[in-house]
Formats: C-alpha cells, sequence, structure tokens
C-alpha cells in the first residue's frame, strides 16, 4: 500500500471517508466501489484537498518535527503526559488498533508504537509530513491525511482512540468528538484531553481573534524572539506582567519547547474551552460507559458498551 | 533548531517589530473592552512616575516552616492582583527566587519569597530566623 513495509492490519484498515466502503489500492490512488479515487502521495494516503484552517500546525510540526518526541529527545515527558491524559500505558495498548485522531509531528503515535500497538495516525495539516519522516521505520505505523469528523475508517473498527489536545482547535469540540465514537468497537476505550476553561487557556482565549490572524512565519519569529528574553529571567516585572496578560508556555521542558508551545497556544483558528464536566457530559450523551474524569483538567476516558 | 532557514536578519527584525506592535494595539483593544484587567498595566506604567519605594523590614512574624512574612503597604501592587515589583534584599544581596509559590517557601526556604497582597512571605538564604541572624532585610521596588 505505501513504500514502507506496513503490518498486514493497517494495509486494509482505510475506507472510503463518504460511504464507508473498502479501498482498494489502483498505483498511487486508493478507489472506492463508487468511483471514489484518494490520492496516495508520499506514501501518505490524502483524504483532503489542503490543509484547510489548520496551517498554523502545518507550520509548526514541520519546523519543530522532532521537539516534543521522547524517542528523540531521550525525556519521557510525552509517555508522561500520554498516561496522565489518557489513563493508558503500556499493557493497555499492546497489540491493539489505536487511533492517534490528530497526530501532529506524532509525539504520542511515538509512544503507543513503541508500546506495541499498531497505530493509525490522522491529520488534517501537513503535519503528516513531519510524522511520515518520524515513523519511516515503523511498520506499525500508518500516516493519514483526513478530517477527524470525516475519518477514512469503517464503523467500530478501531480498539482505541485518543486525542490530546486537538479537538478544542475544530469548529466544534464536541462535534468532532462524538465523530469519533462510531469508529470505536465495542469494549473499546475513548480517552480525550481538551483545553479547560480556567487559567491560563480561558486569558488566551480572548487573544485567539488577534494572533490566529498573523502570519505563521510572523508570529512564530516573534515567539522565537520574545520567549528566550522571558527565559533570561523570569522573575522581572515586567515578565510577570506578560505573562498575566499573555501567558507564555512554560512547561519546563526546554527553550525549544517553549517557543513552539507559546505559538501552538495562540495561532490555531478555533481555540475552544471546556469543563471537565462538561466533557464528561458528551461522553455519557453518546453512550459510552465507565467514565472518568481524570486528574489533568480536562481529561476525560470512557468505554463504549 | 534554530530560527526559521533563509529569513534574512532584516526581516526578521521588521517580523518582531510588527506583531510586537499589532499585539499592543490588541491588548489595548482587550482592556479597553474590559476583557483583560487594567490595573496591572496601570500600576506598572505608574512605577515609572513616582520614586522608587524602599524600606527595611520590620514587624517580622514566623508563618510555617522556613516561612516568615512581614506587613508591606495595600497600594504596592502584588502577585495577587497583578505583578509585583517588589524584590528582596539580605543584606546588599538581592535574593533571586521571587515570586515563589508558598508552599515552596515553606518547605524549601532558602530565599524564596512572593510578595502577596499585604504581606511578603519570605525564608532567609540559609532558612535562618531572619529576626536572629543579624542580617538586615529591605525591600527595594523595581521598575521593570
Amino acid at each position: 500500500m505505501t513504500e514502507k513495509a506496513l503490518d498486514p492490519v493497517l494495509e486494509t484498515i482505510l475506507a472510503c471517508p463518504e460511504t464507508g466502503a473498502a479501498l482498494t489500492r489502483e498505483g498511487d490512488r486508493l478507489t472506492a466501489a463508487s468511483g471514489a479515487a484518494y490520492p496516495v502521495i508520499r506514501a501518505i494516503p490524502r483524504f483532503v484537498p489542503s490543509d484547510d484552517y489548520v496551517g498554523s500546525f502545518s507550520f509548526e510540526w514541520n519546523t519543530h518535527n522532532r521537539t516534543q518526541l521522547d524517542s528523540y529527545t531521550g525525556s519521557g515527558t510525552s509517555e508522561a503526559m500520554l498516561t496522565a491524559k489518557t489513563g493508558l500505558g503500556p499493557e493497555d495498548v499492546r497489540g491493539k488498533l489505536v487511533l492517534d485522531a490528530g497526530i501532529g509531528a506524532g509525539r504520542f503515535s511515538d509512544v503507543l508504537s513503541r508500546w506495541g500497538a499498531l497505530v493509525i495516525g490522522v491529520d488534517l495539516s501537513y503535519a503528516v509530513e513531519a510524522a511520515q519522516a518520524n515513523f519511516r521505520d515503523r511498520p506499525n505505523v500508518l500516516v493519514v491525511q483526513a478530517d477527524i469528523g470525516k475519518l477514512p475508517l469503517a464503523d467500530e473498527s478501531v480498539d482505541i482512540i485518543v486525542s490530546i489536545g486537538v479537538l478544542h482547535h475544530t469548529p466544534s469540540t464536541e462535534r468532532y468528538f462524538r465523530a469519533l465514537v462510531p469508529k470505536l468497537k465495542r469494549g473499546g476505550r475513548i480517552s480525550i484531553w481538551v483545553y479547560p476553561d480556567s487559567g491560563e487557556y480561558a486569558v488566551r482565549k480572548y487573544w485567539i481573534p488577534f494572533t490566529s490572524r498573523l502570519p505563521s512565519r510572523a508570529f512564530y519569529e516573534w515567539c522565537r524572539w520574545i520567549v528566550p528574553r522571558i527565559y533570561a529571567d523570569p522573575s522581572r516585572r515586567w515578565v510577570q506582567l506578560l505573562r498575566r496578560l499573555f501567558p507564555f508556555s512554560d512547561q519546563g521542558l526546554g527553550l525549544e519547547n517553549d517557543i513552539l508551545d507559546t505559538f501552538d497556544a495562540y495561532s490555531p483558528v478555533f481555540h475552544g474551552t471546556h469543563s471537565p464536566e462538561e466533557v464528561a457530559g458528551w461522553f455519557a450523551a453518546a453512550g459510552l460507559s465507565e467514565i472518568r474524569v481524570l486528574d489533568v483538567p480536562s481529561s476525560v476516558t470512557g468505554v463504549k458498551p | 533548531m534554530s530560527a526559521i532557514p533563509g529569513l534574512s536578519p532584516v526581516r526578521r527584525r521588521v517580523y518582531t517589530v510588527g506583531v510586537s506592535l499589532y499585539l499592543l494595539a490588541a491588548l489595548c483593544w482587550l482592556i479597553l473592552r474590559g476583557r483583560l484587567p487594567a490595573r496591572p498595566v496601570l500600576a506598572f506604567l505608574g512605577a515609572f512616575l513616582r520614586p522608587r519605594w524602599r524600606v527595611g523590614l520590620r514587624r517580622i512574624e514566623p508563618e510555617s516552616g522556613f516561612c516568615y512574612t512581614a506587613p508591606v503597604p495595600v497600594w504596592i501592587m502584588s502577585d495577587l492582583n497583578g505583578a509585583s515589583g517588589l524584590e528582596l534584599f539580605e543584606d546588599e544581596v538581592r535574593l533571586p527566587l521571587g515570586h515563589s509559590p508558598h508552599d515552596a517557601i515553606r518547605s524549601l526556604g532558602l530565599g524564596r519569597y512572593s510578595h502577596w497582597g499585604r504581606r511578603i512571605y519570605f525564608a532567609a538564604s540559609d532558612n535562618s530566623d531572619p529576626r536572629a541572624n543579624g542580617r538586615r532585610y529591605r525591600l527595594v521596588e523595581s521598575r521593570w
């Protein structure tokens, strides 16, 4: 199916996003019986014509393609974050088919695939180029460019769905969450983390109408200029003031990460914020069971009965 | 990872100045619309229009663990409602860990401090009792 050797399960997992019908590989295309055809470009099946409203993610993940990848940095921060925000560990995913809805450059698919999962990483942005390069040698990772609101997967086809820090960047966090649930097998688990409606996330919401209009290159260059100055002496009064009015990323993971994460926090077009109770309500309305609100707000996990 | 490849220094400067001005205008708009608080900005700017405030700490009281407190005038902006500009000096040495969480001051100490509301919460650099270690503690308001 692609230039790299893929696990046989991943070879045949994709389906027509319109009908759910199986797809057949014909040269550099995937075709459905209905006649619909989808190109495979640079070994990535493409189900969308462009990156639509997520151009900032295309830019940031191809600029910082490995900054947050544990297997590159040697740290375990993404692994710890994955566990904290999903409640999942290696035993939960080993041998399972896992959908990473919003793969980005692949920080969480990196962990999941090392834990032994078969991973389908989907993203609307051209971050898929970075992810594909990062997983060139992993037959258990399939990278796909598609809209997570219109997934190229048959219903009830995956064991686990994770979506960390993605759904709030769609036009409707709840609607896009609801679009994921049908793809889950019965007994399968879905875990998501979205921005909580408090703290720095609430302040940033006011800035988004302004910052999301900035050209990515210009705003990124500004982040590269301002964040090191904040790092130089975080106790200065102007830094404290700026933190309060324009909260910067300060994850303790180094300067490059905070430049990336500050850009990431302010550049997207959509920036939904949701309370844990609201998110848990979506899980209940979707008919999920064993719903748990995790310690990291607003992380919620549930099982499809 | 360095700056964006192929970006000239001139263009980089144009980007940083242009975005800064744009965000400054956005900040003014957000404050005028009541989305962001005006008080911290006014207090920050006001600090340039009056003499720097400085005073020796008096009426120091133990709080908890390594933490001691002393009163600060209410009109000096603190981290509770803005951005504190107070720096704490032990003799002639500025203690480096301002804006510290109070739990860290209590449990770790070592010169951490926080200006919160009407009080300064602090620990001596060696976690000794600041009322008895023979050193002088004074607060100086910084402008930046």
